[in-house]
């Protein structure tokens, strides 16, 4: 019985007498018995559960560009800016999502001043999705029963979107998919049409530090009343063909055009929920409660922004042992063009430059972000420590599975990180959470990835950075599980006060090697088991992206530091307190995550300066700017518990 | 002529080109898109490198970057023996065609999979690609689009000693990724 819709006052009452009941049992029951269960400390709210979905790579009007909220609610997405028509067409105001060239051609800057705008976006690119289902580059998979069997965890029709959507077309060429794709004007363009249809795989925009910074081109000289930061998200094709996802510190090849980088411009592209785009996602909004200021809180990819998650904080290079140390030369970022090029970065890449001292005004691209943040009329805090180099991309977290230093295999690692974390809260105030990601148990027999089955994202769990989880094996099997264990855990009514949920690279959503059904597909399941099980009265289900993925976004960004926030990505808040299609306006980002569980549990913040001390927003009439930067919502409010229409 | 002939000729012609393009797929399937079967042991109009004997090897995945020990044995142009690496003790299989390498290893444990290792000897040396296989079609993950750092799985193998059990004459220590 779904019963938070039917009687939701008295699966309230249910809920909260099974709290007592939990408590008493636990005080009254043999210390053998009450180890055995998760612990609940007393909350402030009737969520005695929280899970966070966490998928990849999709910006807000990626997803949402043409949502409709119900009666009475408001969204801002690219149809209620007049950006686009309900069909996916350029609206009256196409010209806000209009997009510019540039030169920057001697030392990097986050906003160039010599633009020129397109007549028509660079084609997109196919870059790396799949040509075909084939032996040598899964997925799609060539059958249903081996799909299956690589990915268990998605159901019914789902498990079909793992065979289909092939491009049919080579890697890094002109995506000819796109119904007029030499012609798509000056901005964004709608993914899906008859001639490709949503099931499909297609590019991956870039989505690394620096370049993220340029492509939302903020700038002071650009900011108004209602757009404080000035970011005008204007240079997202232009960073695409110009630099792309980094060069590793190879120079550029000869000749260069716009699909050098394989991309053109994927970051334009967005989907339609009127015309039936992720139904899923559209059906979440719809019923719960949908999120349109949700920010992805780095500047950049899929580690930094989970790390940001675990640590409301970036991490730094250390000497393994807790102290700063200056990471090899050639892993350090260094956005300054090369030489004779427009953008073409010095040092930047996933197997290159990765890190900077933004502690140190004179390091390579530190400049250009503090010059900014020092010049808003509130002045930013860049918040970073003298002397340390963040990480600012994807490497290796410090440890494999079995708790060795994965330096062992790749030198573009992290090192052991004894920076707190969420973990060290909640355990220090007895506080249950596990971290169950999708392929655990078998990554740690397949350290170096060369299984094919093996999908599970090792720079996605923040606690595989920590030194004080991975060097215990007591930790490690309390705090880290495969998602086997979330369902068991589901089933028996025994889930941690905390779950964090990571699907494999198979269903992550990730454009190119994943599809967004297929990620509602792992959403879809949860949700559904969740509705059906006794936790349903207290349990909240935060679903959002880990970025935004390098798609365009109209939203507001604000500045709360120098890794971010970004562009905003979906968040949906699923809950028997959260029901009815609201739309919350409140700024937040992933570290919002992090306030509400602290709150909701008493605890205290991770350290004196990390994100979760920044204060709840005040704004004045426009509900989207925080008037007292940086300011983080701790979504509290996207919640009725009180009320009647729970 | 008529317009059934045409259709007729053009039936004709459209199945042999579907047909085709299947014999041209199905072989892919079977054996990868550009080697030969690695199983087979189809005579060369050249001799054979020697492969035989120890081997260290160097194989970077998607996550990194290992040391395996191979022993190979060499029967003309096929090839048997072992694999360990972190997998554990793996049977290995193929064939050496002049200086072409390409051999199957069939790793166990909770997953088992098969993957084809191809590359080029050169004295004390082999360098190549992998590409997993036989696991009823799919192969290695890439994982995260683009953002990875060896799509193609590269492994480099450095001679330890040969069919006699020779030492091999400074052997150099395998690349680290």
């Amino acid at each position: 019985m779904q019963c938070g819709k039917l009687y939701p006052s008295t699966c309230r009452f249910v809920g909260l007498a099974g709290a007592l009941l939990s408590t008493v049992m636990n005080l009254v029951a043999p210390p053998s018995l009450a180890a055995e269960t998760q612990k609940h400390p007393t909350t402030a709210t009737p969520i005695q559960h929280v899970i966070v979905i966490i998928g990849e790579n999709r910006s807000f009007d990626h997803v949402y560009a043409t949502y409709k909220p119900k009666s009475g609610q408001t969204v801002s997405n690219l149809l209620s800016k007049g950006i686009v028509t309900a069909e996916g067409k350029p609206g009256p105001n196409a010209k806000l999502a209009a997009q510019y060239s540039a030169l920057d051609k001697t030392t990097y800057e986050i906003s160039p001043t010599s633009k020129t705008p397109y007549t028509n976006i660079p084609p997109p690119g196919t870059q790396g999705a799949p040509t075909a289902p084939s032996d040598q580059f899964p997925a799609p998979f060539q059958t249903l029963a081996v799909a299956k069997l690589v990915e268990p965890d998605l159901f019914g029709k789902y498990n079909e979107y793992l065979i289909t959507g092939a491009t049919g077309l080579p890697n890094d060429v002109v995506d000819t998919r796109i119904p007029n794709v030499r012609a798509l004007g000056s901005g964004v363009f709608p993914l899906t049409s008859p001639a490709l249809p949503y099931d499909n795989y297609a590019g991956s925009p870039v989505h690394r530090f620096y370049q993220m910074w340029q492509q939302t081109d903020c700038a002071v000289r650009h900011a108004t009343s209602t757009n404080p930061s000035g970011c005008l998200s204007d240079l997202f094709s232009w960073v695409e063909v110009s630099i792309g996802a980094g060069d590793n510190g190879n120079p550029q090849p000869k000749p260069f055009t716009n699909i050098t980088t394989g991309e053109g411009s994927d970051g334009l592209s967005f989907f339609n929920v009127q015309k039936g785009d992720a139904p899923y996602m559209k059906y979440l909004a719809d019923n719960f409660t949908l999120s349109d200021n949700m920010h992805q809180s780095v500047m950049g990819g899929t580690g930094a922004n989970h790390i940001m998650f675990g640590y409301a904080d970036a991490l730094w290079y250390s000497d393994g042992k807790g102290d700063i140390k200056t990471p090899p030369k050639e892993e350090i970022e260094n956005p300054n063009p090369q030489k004779g090029t427009n953008d073409w970065y010095d040092q930047d890449g996933y197997s290159g430059g990765s890190y900077s001292n933004c502690s140190d005004s004179t390091q390579p691209g530190v400049t250009a972000v503090e010059n900014y943040l020092e010049a808003l009329s509130t002045p930013i805090s860049p918040r970073c420590a003298t002397g340390a180099y963040y990480l600012l991309n994807n490497y290796n977290p410090g440890y494999l599975g079995n708790g060795e230093s994965q330096f062992k295999y790749s030198k573009f690692t992290l090192p052991p990180t004894e920076q707190p974390h969420i973990g060290d809260v909640l355990s220090a105030a007895g506080v249950s959470y596990t971290y169950f990601g999708e392929g655990w148990n078998l990554y740690v027999t397949d350290p170096t990835g060369t299984n094919p089955y093996d999908a599970y994202c090792n720079i996605c769990n923040p606690f595989q950075y920590a030194k004080d989880i991975m060097t215990n094996p007591a930790e490690v099997a309390a705090h880290i599980q495969d998602t086997t264990s979330l369902y068991e855990d589901i089933d028996e009514g025994n889930l941690p006060a905390v779950s964090i949920v990571k699907p494999s690279g198979f269903v992550d959503g990730h454009p190119a090697s994943a599809k967004l059904d297929q990620f509602e597909g792992f959403v879809n399941r949860i949700v559904n088991q969740v509705q059906n099980s006794s936790l349903w009265s207290t349990t909240a289900i935060f679903i959002t992206e880990d970025e935004g993925g390098g798609f365009y976004d109209s939203g507001y960004i604000q500045p709360v530091d120098f890794f971010g926030d970004g562009t905003r990505i979906p968040l949906l808040i699923v809950s028997p307190y959260s029901t009815g299609g609201n739309v919350n306006h409140s700024y937040a980002d992933h570290v919002s995550i992090i306030k509400f569980i602290e709150r909701n549990w008493g605890l205290g913040t991770i350290g004196a300066n990390t994100r979760d001390t920044f204060p709840n927003p005040t704004v004045g009439s426009d509900p989207y700017v925080p008037t007292n930067s940086p300011a983080l919502d701790d979504l509290f409010d996207a919640f009725s518990f009180g009320g009647d229409k729970n | 002529m008529s317009q059934a002939w045409r259709f007729g000729l053009f039936f004709i012609f459209f199945c042999g080109t579907i047909f085709a393009l299947g014999q041209a797929r199905e072989g892919q399937t079977a054996s990868g898109p550009s080697q030969k079967n690695a199983a087979s042991d189809k005579p060369s109009g050249t001799q054979p490198a020697d492969v035989a004997g120890d081997w260290q090897m160097s194989w970077t995945g998607r996550l990194g970057t290992e040391d395996c020990a191979v022993h190979i044995k060499q029967d003309g142009a096929k090839l048997s023996g072992t694999f360990q690496d972190v997998h554990g003790l793996s049977t290995l299989t193929g064939t050496v065609e002049a200086k072409q390498v390409s051999f199957d290893v069939q790793f166990g444990g909770p997953r088992p999979f098969t993957t084809r290792f191809t590359g080029t000897a050169d004295g004390g040396k082999i360098e190549g690609t992998s590409q997993a296989v036989g696991v009823g079609g799919s192969g290695a993950f890439l994982g995260h689009a683009g953002e990875v750092v060896h799509p193609e799985h590269p492994w480099t193998a450095q001679r330890v000693t040969n069919t006699a059990g020779e030492t091999a004459s400074k052997p150099n220590p395998p690349a680290k990724n």
